[in-house]
């Protein structure tokens, strides 16, 4: 890749039901600030995540120093996305400051996982933007999102038959060999997903 | 191009031509003794003129120990068209731009064109004692260049004017109509004429650009350049059609923008063309998210001197022209453009701002003008309004880069029409928060 010219990570779109079962983060370089890639279950290759959704709590907190944090759920009606504000997200958390629960929000972030005590891997996404938006933005996140997910299920299905699709990103083939579960499960979060439109879309 | 039917007029002249040639290598050929022999060899024997002419040079030449150029050169006028790196050829050209060259060692820089296309020359500073003089070289002026090399820099062929090319005026023929190329054609370098609107025009960001943008016709688009040194009258308006003749595409050098750009001469035209054609022409639907609006978006300053246009700071300095207390209002995005597979640098001109974010530069300057903290609030009105959301941008693409000619909220209508998910309900399940 040529290292003088910056590409910026397109955000994939992830159902809450699939970001939480994404547990694979790898980095692809040695350097400590080289991009952390989050490999889901369904082979999208994620450094950054678009997510919409219903904002269900606001979690005001303060660390050891006295700086603000802010820990999130935002529903999306497959599961609850979790979503650090802090010091490190200066715009986001200037935002947030302004919102509060309930709310239909839309959150652009950066995935990162956490080992919690018992060795259990937690899925989160810290927030780069936090933007208040009408219901219309996440209907239309719902279905570009169910869109991009139904692709992803097709291709994983033929990398896990052993056959090459054209034109992806090689990396995920590591969710190959990583995640073994059933991709119906992934197909439920869409219809689940999309079946919630049905009922608020006249 | 030559024929074996010469006529007795032409072989006279060539005759006469080589006469000339020994007479600077004091040596006396007896022009009726060689005519007969040129003539026998065309006209009897079925010769190429060239080719017996070169028999009979170097002939002379062996006898009188002499050494003549009696290579491929030839005399015949080429075309331009046809000319390839590494031809030597004799020309009859307009002179249809003149440039201020970049280094001393050239006397002139500028565009020769014939009715078959144009390119680049340098003549080169003339040293040796034997350099044929030249001519002063003036913009619409004709010249017979006879000898010149066909050389290639930066990967664009030019004609290379060295001390030993002969170059006379010659009688006017009158202008040219160039040879418009689409833009989508551009596929080698070399010197172009096309018909295209500005679509774009960048920041200055050095005194070294009058100015820069995209230019888009029906078929695409590409970015130019203008140059202060070469082309430092030019007047290039944003939104406006042009016949931009006479251009140098070549590869340039930028990271960001990889692949070919123009660079403009200063033959550059306004048109009337049907503005509508031509407004939407080159662009290409883009669905997607913004993503960011990046600092810089929003209400701005700029500098008021004439093709500056640069932004200017709080304190209305700008770069290039220090305080500007006079600045111009703008209102823009810059963002980014995200569809889940690729994100895009977006630049959203003011009047696709106005429209998206409901905020009109009116109000903007109202809201920036009564409050310290304007600006701010400006940015984070345009911010709140669009960030997250989804569009339909009509936008001119550039590698990563592109350029909003219109915008259009994407509704949950459209893209259920697009997405044909059949929407059914999934069990009983409402949102978890109710």
């Amino acid at each position: 890749m040529d290292t003088n010219k910056y590409i910026r990570e397109p955000a994939v779109r992830l159902f809450a039901g699939e970001f939480n079962a994404s547990k694979l983060l790898k980095k692809y370089s040695d350097d400590e600030k080289a991009p952390s890639y989050l490999i889901t279950p369904t082979g999208a290759v994620a450094n950054r995540v678009l997510i919409s959704g219903v904002l269900v709590e606001r979690n005001e907190k303060e660390d050891s120093r006295g700086s603000k944090w802010y820990k999130l759920k935002i529903n999306d009606n497959t599961g609850m996305f979790t979503v650090m504000i802090g010091t490190y997200q200066p715009d986001a958390i200037r935002e947030i400051a302004e919102i509060k629960a309930p709310e239909f929000v839309v959150v652009i972030g950066k995935p990162s996982v956490f080992e919690g005590e018992n060795g259990s891997l937690f899925t989160s996404l810290k927030a780069e933007d936090i933007i208040v938006c009408d219901p219309e933005t996440r209907n239309v996140w719902t279905l570009d999102t169910a869109q991009q997910t139904l692709a992803r299920i097709v291709m994983m299905d033929e990398l896990r038959s052993g056959r090459e699709v054209e034109g992806i990103d090689p990396r995920a083939k590591e969710a190959v060999d990583y995640y073994k579960g059933d991709l119906k499960k992934y197909n439920e979060f869409v219809k689940k997903a999309v079946g919630n439109l049905a009922l608020h879309t006249a | 191009m030559w024929s074996y039917h010469m006529t007795t007029k032409a072989i006279k002249e060539r005759s006469e031509m080589i006469v000339e040639r020994f007479k600077e290598k004091n040596v006396t050929i007896d022009l009726k003794t060689l005519n007969e022999e040129l003539s026998t060899l065309v006209e009897t024997y079925g010769m190429d003129i060239r080719e017996a002419e070169n028999a009979i040079v170097s002939r002379i030449a062996r006898e009188h120990d002499i050494t003549m150029y009696t290579g491929s050169f030839d005399t015949s006028v080429a075309e331009i068209k046809a000319l390839t790196s590494g031809a030597w050829a004799t020309l009859e050209v307009r002179c249809v731009d003149v440039v201020k060259p970049p280094i001393q060692k050239m006397e002139y820089q500028g565009i020769f064109a014939d009715a078959t296309g144009a390119m680049q020359f340098t003549i080169w500073e003339r040293k040796g004692k034997d350099a044929a003089p030249i001519p002063p070289i003036v913009k619409d002026a004709w010249y017979r260049v006879e000898k010149c090399v066909i050389d290639t820099y930066n990967g664009v062929d030019y004609i290379k004017v060295h001390s030993g090319t002969i170059i006379t005026e010659i009688e006017d023929r009158g202008d040219l109509t160039p040879i418009f190329t689409p833009i989508d054609a551009l596929k080698n370098p070399g010197i172009v004429s096309i018909r295209g609107k500005v679509v774009r025009i960048f920041e200055t960001k050095s005194d070294k650009v009058k100015c820069s943008g995209i230019i888009a016709d029906e078929t695409g688009s590409i970015s130019f350049v203008a140059w202060a040194s070469s082309t430092p009258d030019i007047t290039i308006e944003d939104g406006e059609t042009y016949e931009f003749r006479y251009c140098t595409v070549a590869p340039n050098n930028s990271t960001k923008y990889p692949g070919n750009s123009l660079t403009l001469s200063n033959h550059v035209v306004p048109i009337e063309l049907d503005m509508e054609v031509v407004s939407t022409a080159g662009t290409e639907t883009l669905q997607g998210n913004l993503v960011q609006i990046r600092r810089g978006s929003g209400l701005i300053k700029r500098c008021p001197v004439d093709g500056c246009n640069r932004t200017v700071d709080r304190r209305n300095f700008c770069a290039a022209h220090g305080v500007q207390p006079k600045f111009t209002y703008d209102m823009r995005i810059k963002g980014v453009i995200d569809d889940g597979y690729a994100a895009y640098s977006a630049n959203i001109p003011c009047k696709v701002t106005e429209a998206i974010t409901g905020v009109t530069i009116a109000d903007a300057i109202e809201i920036a003008e009564s409050s310290p903290l304007g600006f701010e609030d400006v940015f984070d009105m345009v911010k709140k309004n669009v960030c997250g959301r989804y569009f339909t941008f009509e936008v001119v693409k550039y590698q990563d880069a592109v350029y909003v000619a219109k915008a259009q909220p994407l509704t949950f209508e459209q893209i259920k029409e697009l997405a044909g998910i059949p929407i059914i309900p999934y069990g009983q399940q409402g949102l978890e928060v109710e």
